[in-house]
């Protein structure tokens, strides 16, 4: 079976083609999710019921589209939704240490996989992440996880460009400020 | 230097680590999507008084033969109950703890055994070495314009003082009777988990099912855990909370033990256990990879099927559990159809999936009884 196909069951009311599109997209589309709210059942929630939602709305997807990008920006979107609901913002306050992220980056590790693989510099990363908006991770997001352009970006936000432009650099600026070198290119 | 691939791959390693490959959301999105095929109509007629009277007397009759009706989910649900080893209760569940109320959210002309119309009764229930399957009916209940049964049938909390860890449960599977009076909704519980039927052979379970609107995802229940009850207030005003005490046989399984290993790649892999019980097929397999083969349990995530004599291998495809170690992590799998041991050989074979469908690794064990 491939995308098409489950697509094309979906639409004939035939629960298996849900099935596959769960089992291929579940687990990126959670880590989407994650990476947004910072809770997993939270997470959990939002990909049960975007894929539910998809079982309600298919006859209005078009098919000659890929699946993939619609329905995470779904995720994102619907993640957004409840992380502003569930007021869960969390305030941007302490920095992380400068010093500590240097040594990390600068003597321990070496290639991006080591640093990527540190679980210390993974701690770091995923604290910063916390000190941003919902909104700023979302970019953070569809930027770095979904490879997005700016352009796609400003085309699936319905967002102009600019402002799409201005949300990425403001959460790239934020991110490098609270991870405490100036010295890093983010 | 802090490179966009660095923060990519950072980002990519942290979620990996903490959303794993196997977790499953298909039982809780098929039982919804179910829900969504079988909305609960809402009746806008109005009955004269002897209409009601004869309608109340056939709900009466109907629901003795309903009580009994039996849905069987999976292919080792139905060898269990095929072996008549599944137990019939039919046990309406004990008055509720609280009911603040809302009337109009129950059917009028349902049987009344409880608060507001609605009666839970648990249908049947199994037990064996892998798992615990149960069954409820809610009669009585009119949903809300809007809403979905979800909203308002909380998930099954399940506790015993055995130290069998169950917890709360979705339900696995949801059917509306639409053409039964009172429309009752069925709802198939399944928790998968190993039991040591030497150690126990029966459960004593206490079950509580609300019935909501739900809490953002605790049951009534439980917000009595100690650890969780500052954070999960009790939504109110609820219709109930409905309980249940009741005891399960726990049915033996068959342990083969088999410590074969093989390695390839660096990579070593042993098959320790497989048990066979009448609902569901086990193994607990662990990857060894202290050699030179780097091993990322996340991106290495196992694809494993299981063959019995000749009849055709079928992927396992319910996880139980994972175990990590420094070097070793350890999966216990299975698939809920029951396998007869005697059909020799057992093969397992499994698959190395390194961060997508490429490359298949096959190892083939055999294991004879």
């Amino acid at each position: 079976m491939n995308e098409n196909d489950a697509i094309s069951l979906i639409k004939h009311g035939d629960i298996n083609g849900l099935e596959w599109l769960v089992i291929t997209y579940q687990i990126r589309a959670l880590r989407i999710a994650y990476l947004i709210t910072r809770d997993i059942p939270l997470a959990e929630d939002i990909v049960q019921e975007a894929f539910v939602h998809v079982y309600e709305i298919i006859d209005q997807f078009d098919d000659r589209r890929p699946f993939a990008p619609w329905f995470m920006r779904s995720v994102v979107n619907s993640a957004l939704k409840k992380v502003h609901n569930q007021a869960r913002q969390i305030p941007f306050e302490t920095k992380v240490n400068g010093n500590e992220l240097e040594i990390l980056l600068g003597n321990k590790v070496n290639s991006p996989e080591d640093q990527a693989e540190s679980s210390e510099f993974q701690r770091i990363i995923w604290d910063a992440m916390g000190k941003l908006t919902p909104r700023q991770r979302a970019v953070i997001v569809q930027r770095y996880f979904l490879e997005m352009s700016e352009k796609e970006m400003s085309s699936e936000l319905g967002s102009p460009a600019g402002t799409v432009k201005w949300l990425l650099n403001s959460a790239r600026s934020k991110l490098r400020t609270l991870l405490g070198s100036e010295r890093n290119n983010l | 230097m802090m490179t966009d691939e660095t923060l990519r791959q950072a980002l990519w390693q942290t979620v990996v680590n903490d959303i794993p490959e196997d977790r499953d959301l298909w039982p809780g999105i098929k039982a919804n999507v179910r829900l969504k095929r079988n909305p609960i109509g809402h009746p806008k007629l109005k009955l004269s008084l002897t209409f009601v009277i004869v309608l109340i007397s056939l709900i009466v009759v109907a629901t003795v033969a309903y009580a009994w009706y039996r849905i069987m989910i999976d292919p080792g649900l139905q060898n269990a109950e095929n072996k008549g080893l599944v137990v019939d209760y039919n046990q309406t569940s004990e008055p509720t703890v609280f009911a603040a109320v809302p009337t109009q959210l129950a059917q009028a002309s349902g049987p009344s055994k409880t608060q507001n119309g609605i009666t839970v009764t648990l249908n049947w229930a199994y037990a064996d070495e892998n798992r615990l399957a149960l069954q409820m009916a809610v009669e009585g209940f009119k949903l809300p314009e809007g809403a979905q049964i979800g909203d308002y049938i909380c998930k099954l909390y399940v506790s015993n003082n055995q130290g069998v860890s169950i917890g709360s449960i979705d339900p696995a599977d949801v059917q509306v009777l639409k053409d039964k009076p009172g429309q009752p909704i069925i709802l198939t519980y399944v928790s998968t988990q190993h039991i040591d039927a030497s150690r126990h052979d029966h459960l004593d379970l206490s079950m509580d099912l609300t019935i909501g609107p739900c809490g953002p995802r605790w049951n009534y229940g439980e917000v009595y855990i100690p650890d969780q009850k500052t954070q999960t207030p009790t939504p109110p005003p609820l219709i109930g909370n409905y309980h249940f005490n009741v005891t399960v046989p726990v049915y033996k399984g068959l342990t083969l033990t088999s410590n074969q290993t093989l390695i390839s790649d660096g990579v070593t892999v042993r098959l320790e256990t497989i048990t066979f019980s009448p609902s569901f097929t086990s193994l607990h397999i662990c990857f060894d990879a202290s050699g030179d083969q780097k091993f990322n349990f996340a991106e290495w995530y196992p694809q494993v099927s299981i063959q019995a004599g000749d009849k055709q291998a079928m992927n396992l495809n319910t996880y139980m559990g994972v175990t990590v170690g420094d070097t070793e992590s350890c999966d216990d799998m299975g698939i809920p159809v029951p396998i007869d041991p005697k059909l020799e050989p057992i093969r397992v074979i499994v698959q190395k999936i390194n961060a997508g469908p490429s490359e298949p690794w096959i190892f083939t064990l055999e294991v004879k009884p």
